[in-house]
């Protein structure tokens, strides 16, 4: 019952917020009355819908996103397992520590316009989707597994359970809630990042594309505003699904 | 069991110089002593969870109530226990210990006093030749404490205790043998039967 209430409070205050963001960006638009500046959001949904019809459009959301998944999961993979195996390996976990810190300080835009140099615009796009998303990755992988205490290792290994089921007895069902939402944010962060780095290496069929198109092209603000936002609802229907998932798992559990 | 000149060292503190003690097969024995002096120390040493100087030898079997609960808090009462002890009769076990209703709540859902009571559950669904129990009555209402003590007692009646506690009253009523330690070693070691309630407060006036 408490989490219900819990849970509705956190939507109540989402849709609020929402509202509140929206109520602002109009009163904003009205204020400065120029479309060029700042959008309003009857343009901007007008954009939205008109650029849904458009086929070009089904084509470069769906490359984005396919070019987003498959940096997602090479990221989720990678950083899941990394952070395994520096759970395991004391060595490997002093190796990340600098490792995962640099390739977090360098600027994505910078790693976006070197990989252009030697890779197609596709595939630069999905590595440095990679590069910056797999650190985050590993590091929220890596704190989910440091909650699992040392306490209740110590009785496993006192108690002689064996390492199978440690692992699908203690750290799965630790882990397996925070895993599950960080689905859900490294997915919408992936995206993110794809559609910036399509921007710079200019990757054709793109999302990224389109925002340069409607930029330089058409020099429309609001229709850059309008796939920006197309892509957000796209990260926040993810990072939901997810969420939904997570909850029912837990409900689950609980039953 | 046997244990020869212990000495637990940890980074910035050494507990015992040189512990010797000698445990019979079924003795069921009390280590008292004040905090920090040892006592879960010891404990470690014999689970070789801490690094330690000197010889344990004929080491029984082992079940093991910790001084923390040690539960996996997602999983359910009955998953905690199969998670150990995937043979042991759930049902019976926490019928006896006034927990059955709650075989499937999770374990973060539970008061304080129910997760002990689980705890000590899980510790008596293991066959063992000892039960190695660390202050495992804290947190526990005077009529469960009442309860769970029968039960394990009964649970002990064949077996091995180790006890680690502050509460002399429970060390009289479990055990044959109180050991009073500090943090050289043994103060006391006597049988229950010859071991008088002043000569404890004693002990501890003397020792604080």
């Amino acid at each position: 019952m408490k989490n219900r209430g819990t849970y509705l409070t956190k939507t109540v205050f989402s849709v609020i917020f929402i509202a509140i963001t929206l109520v602002v960006w109009q009163i904003v638009a009205l204020i400065v009355n120029d479309d060029f500046a700042v959008p309003s959001l009857l343009s901007v949904g007008a954009d939205m819908l008109k650029i849904f019809y458009v086929p070009s459009f089904s084509i470069a959301y769906f490359s984005t996103l396919l070019r987003a998944f498959i940096g997602f999961a090479l990221s989720f993979i990678t950083g899941v397992l990394l952070a395994v195996v520096a759970k395991k390996f004391a060595f490997i976990k002093g190796l990340c520590v600098p490792l995962v810190s640099v390739i977090r300080l360098i600027p994505t835009m910078a790693i976006a316009s070197l990989l252009c140099i030697t890779l197609s615009p596709s595939v630069a796009s999905v590595a440095v989707c990679f590069t910056v998303v797999m650190p985050y990755v590993y590091s929220s992988a890596q704190a989910m597994l440091e909650s699992v205490g040392d306490e209740l290792l110590e009785m496993a290994k006192v108690y002689g359970v064996p390492h199978g089921r440690v692992l699908s007895g203690i750290y799965l069902p630790t882990v397996k809630k925070p895993l599950v939402e960080l689905l859900g944010t490294a997915f919408s962060f992936a995206l993110k990042i794809t559609v910036s780095s399509e921007v710079v290496t200019g990757a054709l069929k793109s999302m990224g594309g389109l925002i340069n198109t409607a930029q330089n092209v058409y020099l429309s603000p609001s229709l850059v505003v309008a796939v920006t936002v197309w892509v957000v609802v796209t990260g926040l229907f993810a990072e939901l699904i997810t969420h939904l998932v997570a909850t029912l798992l837990d409900k689950r559990r609980r039953a | 069991m046997n244990i020869e000149g212990l000495k637990v060292k940890y980074k910035d503190k050494t507990v015992f110089e040189n512990l010797c003690l000698k445990i019979e097969n079924n003795e069921k024995v009390a280590i008292v002593g004040k905090s920090g002096e040892g006592k879960t120390s010891l404990i470690k040493a014999l689970l070789k969870l801490v690094d330690f100087d000197g010889k344990v030898t004929n080491v029984p079997e082992f079940s093991v109530v910790f001084q923390e609960d040690r539960l996996v808090e997602e999983l359910s009462v009955k998953e905690n226990i199969l998670l150990v002890c995937p043979d042991a009769d759930v049902t019976n076990v926490l019928n006896k210990i006034g927990l059955l209703d709650s075989e499937r709540t999770k374990v973060k859902n539970l008061s304080g006093g129910m997760k002990r009571r689980v705890a000590i559950a899980r510790a008596m669904s293991k066959r063992c030749e000892m039960l190695v129990a660390d202050e495992p009555f804290v947190g526990l209402d005077v009529a469960t404490k009442a309860v769970v003590t029968e039960r394990l007692k009964e649970f002990v009646a064949d077996k091995g205790l180790l006890l680690v506690t502050h509460d002399l009253l429970q060390a009289y009523e479990l055990c044959d043998r109180i050991i009073i330690i500090d943090g050289n070693g043994v103060v006391e070691d006597r049988k229950t039967s010859e071991f008088t309630v002043d000569m404890a407060i004693g002990r501890f006036i003397a020792n604080s």
